[in-house]
């Protein structure tokens, strides 16, 4: 599998480190807080098909990257810098 | 007041291998340094560093150099700093022209830089770059952090020797560089290995 970093180009998956899909971290501060965490947890859809998800390339730019990835074939159908 | 030089990264070094394939030498006593713009102040780096060092900063993964200084990129807004002139005259100098544009970090004792070259240079480099390093992919200027035999480093290519072979330079954390050697001797020892510039302490 072959990720293209916006700055690096196209780089060997063994450059990058997987993080997790990009769903954002619940509010600590929310009234539903520990509930808001067990679903964020433990019950995280898991899509067959595309998915966005954070990698970083620590072996190359050490950018975090915003990759949507097919979750059925490893296709990467874009990527970009999470920041941007 | 003897002058205090740099030692080499390596403590020893095998001599290399009979043959004329590849060849290796250090180069020392360079002056290394991380850079990073400040936020939102890439642009006046850049005027600053066009207008006293006569270098462009490179926007993508690319070798340039400059008077009496050379730049590697190695992300965004972020580049690798050499110089010939490791000397505190220097440091000071390149502190205060980028000022408050740029975060600089002294790498000078922390990464080893090797220049590489010989016909079989690619063939060794090959074995451990996961990268394209053909001359259609990877062109004189081009730049790519990455990793070798499990080692990150960073590989730039500079102009070909006068025999038309190709002349890469790789940095690489120093306390790696005896790992570094070890791979590459052995990756290279089929083609011949020559060092060059043989440090006289060694
Ligand atoms: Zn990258």
């Amino acid at each position: 599998m072959r990720i293209r970093c916006p700055y690096c180009g196209e780089r060997d998956l063994s450059e990058y480190i997987y993080h997790g899909d990009m769903a954002a971290r619940p509010d600590p501060a929310a009234p539903d807080a520990q509930r808001r965490f067990y679903e964020a947890v433990y019950l995280r859809d898991n899509p067959a098909g595309p998915h966005e998800e954070l990698w970083y390339h620590a072996n190359g730019c050490r950018g975090w990257l915003r990759v949507r990835r097919d979750t059925r074939t490893h296709e990467i159908l874009d990527t970009a810098f999470a920041g941007s | 007041m003897a002058e205090l030089s740099p030692t080499s990264a390596l403590s020893s070094v095998p001599r290399g291998a009979p043959g004329g394939g590849v060849t290796i030498m250090e180069r020392r006593g360079l002056a290394l340094m991380t850079m990073q713009a400040r936020r939102g102040q890439e642009h006046a780096l850049r005027s600053r560093i066009a207008q006293s060092c006569q270098a462009d900063l490179p926007e993508r993964p690319a070798f340039v150099t400059g008077r009496d200084i050379a730049f590697v990129g190695l992300g965004p807004q972020t580049w690798f700093v050499m110089s010939e002139a490791d000397t505190p005259a220097f440091h000071a100098s390149f502190r205060s022209l980028v000022g408050g544009t740029a975060s600089i970090s002294d790498q000078s004792g922390g990464y080893a830089v090797f220049r590489v070259g010989g016909r079989a240079t690619r063939e060794a480099l090959a074995k451990g770059f996961p990268i394209d390093l053909d001359g259609r992919a990877f062109n004189s200027g081009d730049a790519a952090t990455t990793i070798v035999s499990h080692i990150g480093a960073t590989i730039w290519r500079r102009e070909d020797a006068p025999d038309g072979s190709a002349c890469f330079e790789i940095s690489l954390f120093r306390s790696l560089a005896r790992s570094f050697w070890h791979w590459f001797s052995e990756s290279a020892a089929e083609y011949g290995l020559t060092w060059q510039d043989l440090p006289a302490d060694l």
